[in-house]
């Protein structure tokens, strides 16, 4: 009799510790989408520091971008080969029915821009990656 | 013991181990819902991820002269890439030259993300287009 109680309290613990799993989950993409939004117009990025504290939306999602450091540039290059730099990015949800607690998390900015001599020498973002969610690291790389 | 106390302590047994049975089962049961859940979150996971990692792959290497083209292109593109069995998915171009991805399970319910073409340095003059210029 005891261990069926002790099996039907291990099954409540897993069944609770899934709502939990599934709500981080449900936060990530939250702040991978808000994240993504922030980065859509690519004009932007050597303008990104200007907009901390800028308020977004994507679908349900409000998020607010709360920090950004850099970019830092590699100093040596060879030549004619493309400049490769970092910024990292902040952003926090805004608190909503489902998510009371102000969730942030930071992304890394792996930016690119073309030798001075040429045309095109404005950063351009090459690509985002999620460093942690409240200090949780993130699932590195594709399944 | 007389025969009253026996029979009342096979009473007592009978009573206790059915209880016993049953709330076996139902653990048993129990476990196997929630095995099969976290099975189909893993499947959720895996699928949004790698639509995610499509995009990375991707990275630097322009698909179309502009973000709202490279989105639509990027519908396409993921919407072929292959699902796991038993989940549904739904790929659709959104304002702001975000492209949405949107995941399902039958028992588990959904998941979703907004992707961007321009974090991954997807919009631009493409190399074919760069060669007609010239």
């Amino acid at each position: 009799m005891l261990s069926s109680l002790s099996l039907q309290a291990a099954a409540l613990q897993s069944r609770s510790q899934v709502s939990a799993g599934q709500r981080l989950r449900q936060a990530e993409d939250a702040l991978m989408s808000a994240a993504q939004h922030l980065l859509a117009d690519p004009l932007s990025i050597d303008r990104l520091a200007t907009r901390v504290g800028e308020i977004g939306q994507v679908g349900p999602v409000a998020y607010r971008l709360v920090r950004v450091e850099g970019p830092s540039w590699q100093e040596m290059t060879e030549a004619g080969a493309p400049q490769r730099g970092r910024a990292v990015a902040t952003l926090e949800l805004l608190p909503s029915a489902e998510q009371s607690r102000p969730l942030q998390a930071a992304f890394a900015l792996d930016l690119m821009r073309q030798p001075v001599p040429q045309v095109q020498a404005a950063p351009q973002l090459v690509a985002l990656r999620e460093l942690g969610l409240r200090g949780r690291p993130a699932a590195v790389g594709a399944p | 013991m007389n025969l009253l106390e026996a029979l009342a302590a096979s009473v007592i047994l009978v009573i206790s181990s059915s209880c016993s049975l049953q709330l076996w089962a139902s653990s048993t049961s129990s476990a196997a819902v929630a095995e099969q859940r976290q099975h189909q979150l893993g499947q959720l996971e895996i699928a949004l991820l790698g639509s995610q990692a499509r995009l990375a792959a991707l990275a630097a290497e322009p698909v179309a002269a502009d973000c709202a083209a490279a989105a639509r292109w990027l519908v396409a593109h993921l919407q072929s890439q292959p699902l796991g069995a038993g989940l549904s998915r739904v790929v659709s171009a959104e304002p702001g030259s975000l492209v949405r991805v949107q995941i399902r399970a039958p028992e588990v319910g959904q998941r979703q993300r907004w992707l961007s073409p321009a974090a991954y340095g997807l919009c631009g003059t493409t190399e074919q287009q760069a060669d007609e210029t010239l």
